[in-house]
């Protein structure tokens, strides 16, 4: 009998304890958990915060999921220590579990930056279903909130707090939204979308110091500007957890170094999710911790599967407003491309020598699928260039 | 053949398009998935999905 030991029961701890129990009905599957939650859908936190969902609605396997398959769950247990040599993981309880094949699944951490004051009551950063609740709970006593980065989490945890009636006031660094996700038009549009919600923008701009007694009061910029706020939440982006992974000596760079099989340097020792570098990519993102997660339980358990990679969109979840962007947006504006702009909406499609490259839809659905598709097969689009810059263009075209 | 959708994350299951990166031939009715079938979006069971 095989004895498994998972540490992290998020997207790919949770996903690989599945695929193992399905190749392997005998082996002693051990999975710790950090959080005392169950394995839940972490990009629904926003709306927790919103107070459109509970956690029972979001949640994806409840301790009887475990029971059922009897899989040894120690949730609110973390893993403190590993003795590769003597092949052994001790819980911070003390309790010694031996394995013939490890999951690091450690996710990844918010990453705070060194600002003056973060140690103040009320300011927050979003990963867990904990934090969601701190947030939440703040956000009962105050009327101002102040978001430090303007990326797509923040916007959408800024969005709660805005379903929740309060002002939301965003400190970005760049001169505009999404610089990576929207091109400049499509980024000025979005902001005026927001701004009808509730949000302010200060953009090019930078915290320098959290200013509050016990709590926090306001935030000082560097340009000389404060404002006020008794809640401070931070999205400025996320670190891998790699702790263990150092300290058993694991190869990591931007994180733990894994080959297609999701092994890591070391003979059964084996990383998915947040905390991997796969061919030189941090991915961050569930689709690819869910799909990474399936690899390396079915490898674990025996089985051949190999991991080729997740294609990466993107997408802000804020009702109303439909933003789906995905590959080449030429950001710059340089590249062919197919623009259509109306009221509350704004899409473009690019093109790279003529094969569809990159999407962005605003405010608009209609095509997406097609547009995928097509960028998934790297169709050649171009004799449709000028009709696409139609509203009614019919997408099924891209697809013949 | 109606459609079901996910509660958890808004995934639409459509039966004229099925599931075909997770084996699911289009054309396949919802009630004919497999019960190990996972959303495609989220990852939640099978019965995590209603009609829509
Ligand atoms: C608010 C929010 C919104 C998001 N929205 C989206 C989205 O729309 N689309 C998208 O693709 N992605 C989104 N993401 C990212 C997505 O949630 C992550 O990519 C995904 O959760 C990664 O899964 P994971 O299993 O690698 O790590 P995690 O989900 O971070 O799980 C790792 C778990 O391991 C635990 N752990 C860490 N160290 C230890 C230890 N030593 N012992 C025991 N347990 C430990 C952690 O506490 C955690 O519970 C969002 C993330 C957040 C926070
Ligand atoms: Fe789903």
């Amino acid at each position: 009998m095989k004895n498994y030991i998972i540490i992290g029961n998020g997207a790919a701890g949770a996903t690989a304890a599945r695929k193992i129990r399905e190749a392997d009905s005998e082996g002693s599957i051990t999975i710790f958990s950090a959080e005392g939650d169950p394995f839940y859908y972490r990009p629904r936190l926003p709306d927790f915060i919103a107070g459109i969902v509970e956690l029972p609605k979001i949640t994806l396997q409840n301790s009887d999921w475990y029971a059922s398959r009897q899989i040894d769950l120690h949730l609110g247990e973390m893993a403190a220590e590993i003795d590769s040599s003597a092949r052994e993981v001790r819980s911070e309880k003390g309790e010694v579990f031996g394995y013939d094949a490890l999951l690091l699944a450690t996710g990844a951490r918010s990453f705070i930056p060194p600002v003056p004051g973060t140690d103040k009551d009320g300011v927050y950063a979003l990963r867990t279903f904990d934090d969601a609740r701190s947030i939440a709970a703040q956000a009962e006593k105050v009327e101002n909130a102040i978001l430090i980065g303007g990326g797509l989490l923040g916007l959408e945890a800024g969005y709660g707090l805005t379903r929740r009636g309060l002002k939301v006031k965003v400190v970005e660094f760049f001169d505009r939204l999404l610089p990576r996700q929207m091109d400049l038009a499509g980024a000025f549009k979005l902001q005026k979308m927001l701004e009808e919600m509730g949000f302010s923008f200060y953009l090019g701009a930078r915290a320098k110091e959290i200013i509050g007694e016990k709590a926090v009061e306001r935030l000082a910029l560097e340009d000389g500007r404060v404002l006020e706020g008794g809640l401070v939440l931070f999205s400025a982006g996320i670190r891998p957890n790699l702790d263990l992974a150092q300290q058993i000596g694991l190869e990591v760079d931007k994180g733990v170094k894994v080959d297609n099989r999701l092994m890591t340097s070391q003979e059964g020792v084996w990383a998915a999710g947040d905390l991997i570098e796969h061919n030189g990519r941090v991915y961050g993102i569930w689709p690819a911790a869910l799909a990474q997660g399936e690899v390396a339980g079915t490898n674990m358990a025996g089985g051949e599967a190999l991991y080729q990679g997740t294609l990466m969109s993107n997408s802000l979840k804020v009702v109303g407003v439909n933003l789906t962007s995905a590959g080449e947006i030429d950001p710059e504006g340089k590249l062919p491309s197919a623009v259509f702009e109306a009221e509350g909406g704004y899409r473009k499609i690019v093109l790279v020598e003529g094969r569809m490259a990159g999407y962005i839809f605003l405010g608009l659905t209609r095509g997406i699928k097609e547009c995928q598709a097509a960028l998934e097969q790297e169709t050649d689009v171009s004799s449709f260039l000028e009709e696409m810059k139609e509203g009614e263009f019919d997408f099924s075209k891209l697809i013949q | 053949m109606e459609n079901y959708v996910c509660t958890v994350c808004g995934y639409i299951y459509d039966p004229a398009e099925g599931d075909p990166d997770n084996g699911i031939e289009p054309g396949t009715k919802f009630e004919d998935i497999s019960d190990d079938w996972t959303c495609p979006v989220c990852g939640a069971s099978k019965d995590q999905f209603e009609k829509e």
